[in-house]
């Protein structure tokens, strides 16, 4: 089945033309706005440098030198980011000269990626932004015949070519500098979705300071980072951008791969880049649903339940995936108390924490506080409040203390049992919020408002309803790329 | 800073609520959870962190990586009466007078059953009988700090 | 003389302007690189440039264009250039044609079409425009250009020919990823009858100095030609670009 589907590929005749065909951004007043978020720009040039000092490098014949000098190199960069968006073809005119077709499909994907985060560091309000993000990706699609399919792609079967895993085991080094950026493209987005402007710099300090401290350097992580994983908010709002960045960064990896397989030549390589394009792109997946096709293949578009946005991952079923770092989980429950979440309608009412590379999608302020309490590290909690236009905001410090920028935030915390957890634990933006809801639950008339700072200091009792997920293996990871597809 | 000291200061009798069956922060294993008839998760308590340790020797082990005061809380015999064990201004010291610690395994797969706190001498004994450990030995909370840690590392 | 070098300077800049390493004509120097604007996107362009001669007055001049990429591979130019000494308005349109990127084989190669007009004296051109990858960064440029003097008179060539050869660098790297060198050689025949051809040799930068601009700083002076009050000797260019 497999063979047939390659072997039936006929390239698009874009893909062979050597015509120039680049196509400009949406021209829009929020382009660029990213630099008001200095750091976060200059991060992101870093990271345009990073991948195409890698590339060449890679096509110049000193892969020899990837894990020293060029790693040094890059990382040299990474530390001293330039200030302007660099040019990428100036960096790497070999690999341009090369692999031009390809070049086309990451610029234009790239431009997406730096589009959307522009209206999300905009001064929209956040009904804007999200009609703007629609526009954007329908832009995306319609404007030039390269764009990357918004549907979840089956991660196994991409990351199960004959060369697949070469990079990360010939070149780990790299690779995890490869697997930070992606990491940072992913979580920079629930960073600053929806999230009010005075907390942006905050967080990113949080997510800067994993970023450097972990994420470029980590050489055992299982699998590149996923977007929902990262940012299940807007993975979760924006399930088709979800899916184009996923199979974005798995084409980066699928093209590592191929240019560190010795056992291919030029033309082989040429051919195999152009397949692994063919297979991410949106017009090869024409006629196909979300949520449909067959298991393990090219067409299998089946997600994550609970997670649109989210493509099967290795040894996962729909229920069930194996999540780096945390173990497995299922994408409709409670990280910390295992109960169903919110969904469609009161979707809004989930919280999320980040803390130790990871975020998770909790069912109320007391999970996402106490999930945090048991990670070492600095935490994001992004907690709704009666308004579901105000996402509270709670960056936190070393020992676990709380910061925000909501003057006057309370919160409601009397616990019991946790099928009414968001219920019981519920933040407020103001006392008035807090006493209107009491009036309105009597049950909880004899609440007291915690400050953020008490609220802080609290911690729950063990949800009896916790489960920890057990697949059919440990790690399905484990050894992946040492087996009989390699 | 008052308020963090206000806090590491209240110490609790319970052991403290952790949630995840997470690995442990120090020898990377499963820690293994309490059940009806025994506690077994070591939590390690600062600030309003409370991070989960396989055994007391994992605890005491990594507690050099904080340079804040802390509290850990290890599994006794008694279900839900921890002995608490508190590491203010660099000096050690425990709730429980009598407090007794048993710390014999040769390999971490076998640490959350031989690395563990007892109230009692009695209750120690009682337990090294149980598990038929092999030349037990009860340490005060001095001895097994200077037996987990380097004398660099002691605060 | 002069004329030959307000022709070659006439059809200002192509490609995706914002990228320092992509060669403006004009901006400093009167070489094209053969890569064309991004489909859609828009630049305006201005030129400021101070031309020294050995016996007159210094020639400052002012140019302003605006490009658009107005579908895949192509886009036009209008362009206007009011000299501030001698009260000459100039105008000229451009179409520029991307034929084809570059690959390992061949060179990107590019055509660009325009129609120039000084004073009621128009020109229609066609430029042949190569480019290709040389050394590890560097990239060389081949332009070589047709000129069609509509209404000439009878001292002045109908047609005449024009070329360019440049190179270009990014310099700084990998420390410093805004900014590329460019050196460019033209030769052009002269629109009088019977006098030489001259050629001219500059040095340039262009640098990027904001998130959509790019400044180019170049120097040019005559390397041989006819001798006479109306040949510069030496030309000094600013110029500024933003893309949108």
């Amino acid at each position: 089945m497999l063979a047939a589907v390659l072997v039936a590929a006929q390239f698009p005749a874009w893909m062979t033309s050597p015509r120039p065909m680049e196509v400009f951004r949406l021209r829009a007043s929020h382009n660029d706005a990213v630099y008001s978020i200095p750091r976060l720009a200059r991060d992101l040039n870093a990271v345009d440098v990073g991948h195409a000092t890698a590339y060449e490098a890679l096509v110049t014949g000193r892969e020899g030198v990837l894990e020293s000098q060029v790693w040094n190199q890059i990382v040299r960069t990474l530390k001293n980011p330039p200030r302007f968006k660099p040019d990428e073809k100036a960096i790497a005119p070999t690999f341009a000269r090369l692999y031009g077709e390809l070049e086309l499909v990451f610029d234009w994907a790239h431009v997406l990626h730096a589009q959307t985060i522009d209206v999300l560091a905009s001064n929209l309000s956040d009904a804007q932004k999200e009609a703007e993000i629609e526009r954007l990706w329908h832009f995306y699609r319609s404007r030039a015949p390269y764009s990357i399919s918004g549907l979840p792609l089956n991660m196994e079967f991409l990351d199960s070519r004959p060369y697949s895993g070469n990079f990360r085991i010939k070149y780990p080094k790299v690779n995890a500098l490869f697997w930070g950026y992606h990491w940072l493209q992913a979580a920079m987005y629930d960073m600053l979705y929806r999230v009010p402007r005075d907390m942006w710099e905050l967080s990113y300090d949080v997510v800067r300071e994993q970023y450097f401290e972990r994420e470029l350097w980590d050489t055992n992580r299982d699998f590149m980072p996923m977007f929902a994983e990262q940012s299940p908010r807007f993975a979760a709002r924006f399930p088709e951008l979800a899916n184009a960045f996923d199979n974005l960064h798995m084409l980066h990896d699928m093209v590592n791969d191929i240019l560190a397989d010795n056992s291919l030549d030029a033309n082989q390589k040429r051919h195999e880049i152009r397949m692994a394009i063919w297979m991410v792109l949106d017009s090869t997946h024409a006629n196909c649903e979300s949520g449909e096709g067959e298991e393990k293949t090219l067409h299998d578009h089946r997600h994550m339940n609970g997670m649109a946005g989210m493509g099967m991952m290795v040894g996962s079923t729909p229920e069930l995936m194996y999540m780096p770092r945390m173990g497995w989980m299922s994408m409709e429950e409670c990280h910390h108390c295992s109960m169903f979440m919110p969904d469609n309608d009161m979707r809004w009412r989930r919280s999320t924490v980040s803390i130790d590379g990871w975020t998770m999608e909790v069912r109320c302020p007391l999970c996402a506080r106490d999930m945090a309490a048991q990670y070492l590290g600095r935490a994001i909690l992004r907690l709704p409040t009666e308004d579901p236009n105000k996402l509270l905001v709670l960056v936190g410090d070393e020992l676990g203390n709380y910061t925000s920028t909501m003057k006057g935030v309370v919160f409601l915390e009397m616990e019991g049992e946790h099928p009414e957890c968001n219920r019981w634990s519920y933040a407020f933006t103001s006392i008035e919020a807090f006493r209107k809801y009491v009036s309105e639950n009597p049950q909880y008339k004899d609440a007291r408002p915690y400050t953020l700072e008490q609220w802080s200091a609290l911690a729950g009792k063990k949800p009896a309803t916790y489960e920890r997920k057990q697949g059919p293996v440990d790690n399905p990871y484990k050894n992946w790329h040492k087996g009989p597809a390699r | 800073m008052m308020t963090m000291f206000a806090l590491i200061l209240s110490v609790n009798l319970a052991m403290p609520a952790v949630m995840h069956e997470v690995p442990c922060q120090y020898c990377k294993l499963m820690v293994v959870q309490n059940t009806e008839t025994q506690d077994n998760e070591v939590v390690l308590q600062f600030g309003n962190k409370r991070i989960e340790y396989r055994c007391v020797y994992c605890a005491i082990a990594d507690s050099p990586r904080y340079s804040m005061d802390i509290i850990i809380y290890a599994p006794s015999e008694k279900v839900g009466e921890p002995v608490i064990i508190l590491r203010k201004d660099g000096k050690w010291s425990t709730r429980s007078e009598k407090a007794v610690f048993i710390n014999k395994f040769k390999e971490h797969a076998h640490c959350a059953e031989l690395s563990r706190a007892f109230h009692t001498k009695e209750a120690f004994d009682a337990y090294v009988e149980k598990h038929k450990v092999e030349e037990p030995k009860a340490l005060k909370l001095d001895e097994l700090v200077a037996a987990i840690l380097k004398p660099k590392d002691k605060q | 003389m002069r004329r030959v070098i307000v022709a070659l300077l006439m059809i200002p800049a192509v490609g995706i302007a914002i990228d320092h390493s992509k060669l403006d004509y004009g901006r400093p120097l009167q070489i094209d690189d053969a890569d064309p604007l991004a489909f859609g996107e828009m630049a305006i362009e201005f030129g400021a440039s101070i031309s020294v001669n050995r016996s007159r007055k210094p020639d400052y001049r002012f140019e302003a264009a605006y490009l658009y990429g107005f579908a895949p591979a192509m886009h036009l130019e209008l362009s206007a250039e009011p000299s501030l000494t001698n009260s000459k308005s100039e105008f000229g349109v451009g179409l520029f044609i991307g034929i084809k990127r570059e690959t390992d084989k061949l060179p990107a190669t590019a055509i660009k079409l325009g129609y120039h007009n000084s004073d009621g004296e128009n020109e229609l051109s066609a430029r042949a425009i190569l480019t290709g990858q040389i050394g590890a960064i560097g990239k060389w440029h081949l332009n070589g250009e047709a000129i069609f003097a509509l209404n000439a008179p009878t001292d002045q060539r109908k047609t005449r020919f024009a070329g360019a050869i440049g190179y270009s660098t990014p310099i700084g790297l990998p420390n410093d990823f805004s900014q590329t060198f460019i050196v460019a050689f033209n030769i052009a025949q002269n629109t009088h009858v019977g006098e030489s051809a001259m050629g001219l040799l500059g040095i340039g930068l262009r640098k990027q100095i904001g998130v959509r601009e790019v400044i180019a700083l170049g120097i040019e002076s005559d390397l041989f030609g006819v001798v006479g009050l109306s040949r510069p000797s030496l030309r000094l260019t600013l110029g500024l670009t933003s893309s949108f």
